[in-house]
C-alpha cells in the first residue's frame, strides 16, 4: 500500500520523495555525481539501505523529466572499458527542489517538530 | 577477475541501451572492489544480486511506462486521471501479487498440493483425451490429414463363424475399384512382404518390411519424399521391364545411411540390386503402420514384385501369376473418394464389387478327411475415413474389427471424464480449505474499508497465480510423458492436441479459481460482523460444501479403480504357468503367412503338406505338429441329464473352440489329467478336451469323461443341420493355459492346417531355427515367415508384454489412489477445522479424545459409505462393460475396491481427526 501511495505522489507535478533524495545526493556531490558515489551519497546521509538498481531507475526518469543531464567520461579498464556516467542538477531540477521544500515548509507553518514528541 | 559473465551478458542483454554501459561499469567497479574487500564468491554472489535486482526493476519501469502510454490513448476523462487509474491499477496487482506470494509462503504445504494436483491431473486427463483423440481423429503418422482420405477394408469370416477377421483383395478388384471413377478419385494398393536387405559396406544382411504398391501410391496417400523423389509412375511403353527402385523410410534413411544422401547407393533386396530414389518423410510408416515391425521400412513399384520375391534363395521363378488371379488376395486398398460422396456411399460400391469377386473365385475344396471340409467364407468390405477409422488403436491394442472397437473407446472416454470429475473435485476441496483459512483475515479487510471487489480480486490473483503454477508444471508433465510414450511402440502415434489440452486446463483451473473465491463471496456476503464471529450459520452451508467434495470424491474415485481393478486382476488371472524349460527351449514356433501362397487353396494345402513332411525327415525334429487353430466362440450348454452336482453346473460356457491334432498335449509337455485327445467324431457328436477349471466347475469332483454338451446358439445348428453333441474326451492342465474368458476347449481334429507348427526337437531348438527357415524357402518360395522362435521366446515375449502393461494399470490405479486420497484428506481436514470450535466446547464440557475421534471419524465413513453407493451404479455399468473382454469377477474386485477406497477414507478422516481431539480447548476457544 505505501508504494502504492507514493508511486501516486511521484506522477503529480511535485517530486516524490525518493527523487528528492537523489536530486539533494547530486547537489551535494557537484560534479562528482554519477551512479556510485549517489547511492554512497543517500546511504551515509540518510542511514538507510538503498536498493541500487531503484536509483538507476529514478536518475533515469529525472532525466526524462529534464531536471538533470547526463554526459559520459573517459573509459576506464577498471569498469571493463565502460565510462562512467556522470550527472548534474538543471535549472528545472533545482526549482522542483525548491518547490518541494517550501510546499513541505508551508505545511510546517509555525508547528515546532519538537510538539509532534509523542507523550 | 571480472564479474560472473552469464550474468553480465544477462544484464547487458535486458537493460535498456541508454542506461546500459553505464550500470555495465558501475558495478563492474563494485564487483572489483568488493572482490578485494569480502573476496570472489561474496562478490560473485552480490553481483548476481544486483543483476536480477536491476533486471526486475528497470522491467517494472518499462511497464508502468507502456500502462501509461495505453492509458493515454483513447481513455476518458483527464490525462491525469486516466494516467493515475492505469498506473493504480497495475500497482495494485503487484501489490496483490505481493500479498498472494507472502500468502503461500505461509501455508507452502497446502499450495504445493493444490500446484501438484493441478498438474497431475492436467497431465493424466490431457494424456487419456490425447491417446484416444490420437488413436481416432488422427491420420496414420506421417499421412496429411485429409477428409477424402479412405481406407478401403475387407472382412472375412467362415460362415458357422461369428468373428470377423481381416482379408486382402485382389489386383482385379482393385483394379475394378479405380474404374469407379463416380465413387473414387484415385485409388492405389500395397502388398507386404518381409524382405533381406544388404548395402554394401554399411549393412549386412538385414530384413525390412517392404511394401510393393501400385502406381500412384504417394500421390494418392499424400506423401511426399524429403528427399529425393518418388516412385516414378510406370512407362507404358515397357510394361515388361521392371524399374527397380526403392523408397526408404526415414528411420532406414537415419539407421543405415547416417542421414548421408543414400540417392546413389545400390540396396540389395532379397539379392536383387535396387536404386534408391527417395527418402520417406519422418514417421511415415505406410499407411497402416505396424509399430512391431520394425524401423526398416521400403517402398518398391508393384512390378518389381515378382523379380524381388522370385529372388529369394531357393524360389522357383514365376512370373506375375499372383497379380491375375482373383484368388490371390494380397492388397490393401487406399483411395480418394470424389467430392460430394459419402463414405457409406463409397462403402455400398465397395461391397458390391467385392461380392461380385466372391462369387467368381474358386470354391472351398475339401481338404483331407470330410471332417475338415472348410466351410464357406463370407466377405464383406467397407470404407472407412483414415483420419477416424481408429485403425492405429485396433491394430495397437489388436482388436478384431467390429463393436469390440466402440466399448473400449466408450469405455476410455469414461475414465478420462471420471478422472477429469475427480481432479476437478480435488482441487475444488483442496481451494476452499484454503481459503476457508482466510475468512478471518478476509473479515479484517473488509472492516478496515476494502471493498469487496477488492477482496475478491485479491483471491482471484492468488488462485490465478496457483493454477498458472500448475498448469505450467501439468503441461511439463504432459511433455515428458509425451517423450515417454514416444518410445513405446503400441502408442508411438500418441501426440497431445492442443485443443484437448486447453480444454482440460480451463477446466481444472477455472474450478481451482472459482472455489478458491466461494469463501471471499460467502465472507462479503454475510456480512463482516459474521464472519469474524465464525457464527453457525456460515459453518452449516460450508460443511454441506465439504460433505458434497467428500461424497464426490468416493462417488468418482470408486468406478475408476474398478475399471483400472479389472484390467490388473485380468492380467493377474491370464498369468499361465510357463511350459517347462526342458520342452519350451526344444520346441520350434513356426507360423508362415498362408494368405501369401500362390495359387488355389488346394495347391495351399499340397505345398503345407510338402512343408510338413520336410520338416519332420529333418533330422533333429520328433514331431511337427500345426498349432491348434481358433475356430469360433460358441455357447455351450451341458446336457441335463449330465449336469453334476456344483452351484454352477447349469450355467451356459461361453467357450473358445479350438482344434487341435491328436499330440499335441504331449509335444508341449503337459500332458492330459484325463482322457485322450485322439479325434473322435461323427454326424451326431464330436469329442471335446476341457480344462481342469472348468471340470471342476461344472461337476466337481466327479469324472467329468463322457459328459456331453450341447451347442445353445441356433445360428451354428441351423447351419449344420442339426445339433451335434460334444462329449467330452479329455482334460487338459488349466494352470499353463490362458485363463481369460471365454475359456479353451479343444475339438481334436484328425488333419489341420493352420500356417503355423509346433516342431519338437532333441536338441536345443534354436540350433534348428536356419534349416527350417531353409525348408520353407525351399518349399513355400513366396510364402513369408511372420514368426520363427523357440516357445520359450515366444513366451517370455509375452510375458514381458503382460507385465508392462500390468505396470501401466497400477501406475494408473496409484495415481488415481494418490489423487483422491488427497482430495479426500482436504475435504475432511477442511470439516474438521470448521468445527474446531465446537471440538473446543466439546472437551472443555468433558468430552474425553476418543469421543471426539469416533464423532468424526464415524461421520466420515459414512460419507465415504455414501460416496460409494452413489457410484456404485456407475462402476456395475463400467464392469458389465468390461464382461466381452476381461475375465474378472466384478464382486471380488468391487469388493476390494469398496474397501480399499474406504480404507482411505478412514485414514483420510482418522489424521485431521486426532488432530482436532488434541488442541487445546483452551486456544481453539480463544476467538470467542
Amino acid at each position: 500500500m505505501l508504494t502504492l501511495y507514493s508511486f501516486r505522489a511521484m506522477t503529480h507535478q511535485g517530486l516524490g520523495e525518493f527523487e528528492q533524495l537523489v536530486l539533494l545526493a547530486i547537489v551535494h556531490l557537484g560534479r562528482e555525481a554519477y551512479g556510485i558515489p549517489i547511492v554512497d551519497e543517500i546511504e551515509r546521509r540518510t542511514g538507510r539501505a538503498v536498493v541500487r538498481a531503484a536509483v538507476y531507475v529514478t536518475l533515469r526518469r529525472l532525466e526524462e523529466k529534464g531536471y538533470v543531464s547526463s554526459w559520459i567520461g573517459d573509459p576506464t579498464p577498471e569498469r571493463g572499458g565502460k565510462g562512467r556516467r556522470y550527472v548534474k542538477i538543471e535549472a528545472a531540477g533545482r526549482r522542483a527542489l525548491r518547490e518541494s521544500r517550501q510546499l513541505v515548509d508551508r505545511m510546517w507553518g509555525e508547528l515546532d517538530p519538537a510538539s509532534l514528541r509523542s507523550r | 577477475m571480472g564479474p560472473p559473465l552469464i550474468a553480465r551478458a544477462l544484464l547487458r542483454l535486458l537493460l535498456p541501451a541508454d542506461v546500459r554501459d553505464s550500470v555495465d561499469g558501475d558495478l563492474v567497479e563494485l564487483h572489483a572492489a568488493r572482490t578485494h574487500s569480502r573476496g570472489r564468491m561474496p562478490a560473485a554472489l552480490w553481483y548476481w544480486r544486483q543483476t536480477l535486482s536491476f533486471i526486475s526493476r528497470f522491467a517494472l519501469d518499462r511497464i508502468r511506462r507502456s500502462a501509461r502510454a495505453v492509458a493515454s490513448i483513447g481513455a476518458v476523462g483527464s490525462p491525469d486521471a486516466r494516467r493515475e487509474r492505469a498506473i493504480g491499477w497495475l500497482e495494485s496487482v503487484r501489490a496483490d501479487i505481493h500479498f498472494g506470494r507472502r500468502a503461500f509462503a505461509r501455508r507452502p504445504l497446502s499450495s504445493t498440493t493444490i500446484v501438484l494436483v493441478l498438474a497431475i491431473g492436467i497431465a493424466g486427463c490431457a494424456t487419456v483425451y490425447g491417446l484416444l483423440q490420437s488413436a481416432i481423429m488422427r491420420p496414420p503418422q506421417g499421412v496429411p490429414s485429409d477428409a477424402s482420405l479412405v481406407l478401403v477394408r475387407r472382412m472375412a469370416r467362415a460362415n458357422d463363424q461369428p468373428v470377423w477377421s481381416r482379408a486382402r483383395f485382389s489386383y482385379s478388384t482393385l483394379r475394378e475399384m479405380s474404374t469407379q471413377r463416380g465413387i473414387f478419385t484415385a485409388v492405389a494398393g500395397w502388398t507386404d512382404s518381409r524382405v533381406t536387405i544388404g548395402v554394401a559396406g554399411l549393412l549386412d544382411g538385414g530384413t525390412a518390411r517392404a511394401q510393393f504398391v501400385t502406381d500412384g501410391y504417394f500421390s494418392v496417400v499424400g506423401v511426399r519424399p524429403v528427399h529425393g523423389s518418388s516412385l516414378p509412375a510406370l512407362s507404358p511403353n515397357a510394361p515388361m521391364e521392371p524399374q527397380l527402385v526403392a523408397v526408404i523410410s526415414e528411420s532406414m534413411w537415419e539407421d543405415v545411411f547416417a542421414r548421408q544422401d543414400p540417392t546413389q547407393r545400390r540396396l540389395m533386396v532379397n539379392g536383387v540390386a535396387v536404386r534408391i530414389v527417395g527418402v520417406a518423410p519422418p514417421a511415415f510408416g505406410g499407411v497402416t503402420p505396424d509399430p512391431d515391425d520394425g524401423r526398416l521400412m521400403l517402398w518398391l513399384p508393384l512390378s518389381t514384385r515378382a523379380t524381388i520375391l522370385a529372388a529369394r534363395p531357393g524360389a522357383n521363378a514365376s512370373g506375375g501369376a499372383a497379380l491375375s488371379s482373383v484368388d490371390s488376395m494380397l492388397f490393401h486398398v487406399v483411395g480418394r473418394i470424389a467430392p460430394g460422396v459419402s463414405t457409406e456411399r463409397a462403402t455400398a460400391a465397395v461391397r458390391v464389387i467385392s461380392a461380385n469377386a466372391a462369387r467368381q473365385m474358386a470354391p472351398p475344396r475339401a481338404i483331407g478327411s470330410s471332417a475338415m471340409k472348410p466351410p464357406a467364407v463370407v466377405y464383406d468390405a467397407d470404407v472407412v475415413s483414415l483420419q477416424g477409422s481408429s485403425d492405429a488403436l485396433q491394430m495397437a491394442l489388436g482388436i478384431p474389427p467390429g463393436p469390440g472397437l466402440t466399448w473400449l473407446l466408450t469405455l476410455f472416454g469414461s475414465l478420462a471424464t471420471l478422472l477429469l470429475l475427480v481432479v476437478c473435485t480435488n482441487v475444488g476441496a483442496l481451494a476452499v480449505s484454503a481459503s476457508v483459512e482466510r475468512r478471518a483475515e478476509i473479515a479484517v479487510r473488509l472492516s478496515l474499508g476494502a471493498s469487496r471487489a477488492r477482496v475478491v480480486r485479491q483471491l482471484l490473483t492468488e488462485n490465478v497465480i496457483l493454477g498458472a503454477c500448475g498448469g505450467v508444471l501439468g503441461l511439463a508433465t504432459l511433455w515428458g510423458v509425451t517423450i515417454a510414450l514416444r518410445r513405446v511402440p503400441t502408442v508411438a502415434f500418441f501426440r497431445p492436441d492442443i485443443g484437448t489440452v486447453a480444454f482440460t486446463m480451463i477446466l481444472a483451473v477455472g474450478t481451482g479459481i472459482l472455489c478458491g473465491l466461494a469463501p471471499a463471496l460467502n465472507a462479503t456476503r454475510n456480512g463482516v460482523a459474521a464472519a469474524l464471529k465464525d457464527t453457525s450459520s456460515g459453518v452449516s452451508r460450508r460443511s454441506r460444501l465439504h460433505h458434497t467434495f467428500v461424497i464426490g470424491q468416493v462417488a468418482f474415485t470408486q468406478p475408476l479403480l474398478m475399471v483400472v481393478g479389472m484390467f490388473i486382476g485380468a492380467a493377474m488371472l491370464e498369468t499361465k504357468q510357463p511350459l517347462l524349460d526342458a520342452v519350451s527351449e526344444r520346441v520350434l514356433r513356426l507360423r508362415v503367412d498362408m494368405a501369401s501362397i500362390r495359387g488355389s487353396s488346394m495347391d495351399k494345402a499340397r505345398a503345407a503338406d510338402r512343408l510338413d513332411l520336410r520338416i519332420s525327415q529333418t533330422p533333429g525334429v520328433m514331431a511337427v505338429l500345426a498349432e491348434p487353430e481358433p475356430i469360433g466362440v460358441v455357447p455351450l450348454g451341458v446336457r441335463p441329464e449330465d449336469r453334476g452336482a456344483t452351484p454352477d453346473a447349469g450355467d451356459p460356457v461361453t467357450a473358445q473352440m479350438r482344434a487341435t491334432m491328436p499330440g499335441y498335449f504331449e509335444l508341449i509337455g503337459v500332458p492330459l489329467l484325463r482322457g485322450t485327445d485322439i479325434a473322435s467324431s461323427s454326424d451326431t457328436s464330436a469329442g471335446v478336451i476341457i480344462g481342469s477349471d472348468l471340470a471342476r466347475r461344472l461337476w466337481g469332483a466327479t469324472d467329468p469323461i463322457g459328459r456331453r454338451f450341447e451347442e445353445l446358439s441356433q445360428a451354428v445348428s441351423s447351419s449344420r443341420g442339426g445339433r451335434r453333441d460334444l462329449i467330452v474326451t479329455g482334460v487338459y492342465d488349466s494352470r499353463y493355459f490362458d485363463r481369460g474368458r471365454p475359456v479353451l476347449v479343444f475339438r481334436p481334429v484328425a488333419k489341420l492346417q493352420s500356417g503355423a507348427y509346433l516342431i519338437r526337437t532333441t536338441a536345443p531348438a534354436s540350433s534348428l531355427v536356419d534349416s527350417a527357415r531353409d525348408i520353407v524357402r525351399e518349399e513355400l518360395p513366396s510364402a513369408s515367415i511372420t514368426s520363427l522362435v523357440t516357445m520359450k521366446q515366444f513366451e517370455s515375449e509375452a510375458s514381458q508384454n503382460m507385465r508392462a502393461l500390468n505396470a501401466g494399470l497400477t501406475a494408473c490405479a496409484a495415481l488415481v489412489l494418490l489423487l483422491s486420497s488427497i482430495g479426500l484428506y482436504g475435504s475432511v481436514a477442511l470439516g474438521v477445522r470448521q468445527r474446531r470450535r465446537e471440538i473446543g466446547v466439546r472437551m472443555a464440557l468433558g468430552a474425553r479424545t476418543e469421543q471426539v475421534v469416533a464423532l468424526f471419524f464415524g461421520n466420515g465413513l459414512r460419507l465415504g459409505v455414501t460416496g460409494l453407493i452413489l457410484g456404485l451404479p456407475v462402476s456395475v455399468g463400467a464392469s458389465n462393460l468390461l464382461e466381452h473382454g476381461v475375465a474378472t469377477d466384478h464382486a471380488i474386485v468391487g469388493g476390494v475396491i469398496a474397501l480399499v477406497v474406504l480404507v482411505v477414507a478412514a485414514v483420510a478422516t482418522f489424521i485431521p481427526a486426532i488432530r482436532a481431539a488434541r488442541v487445546n480447548p483452551v486456544i481453539s476457544l480463544r476467538s470467542e
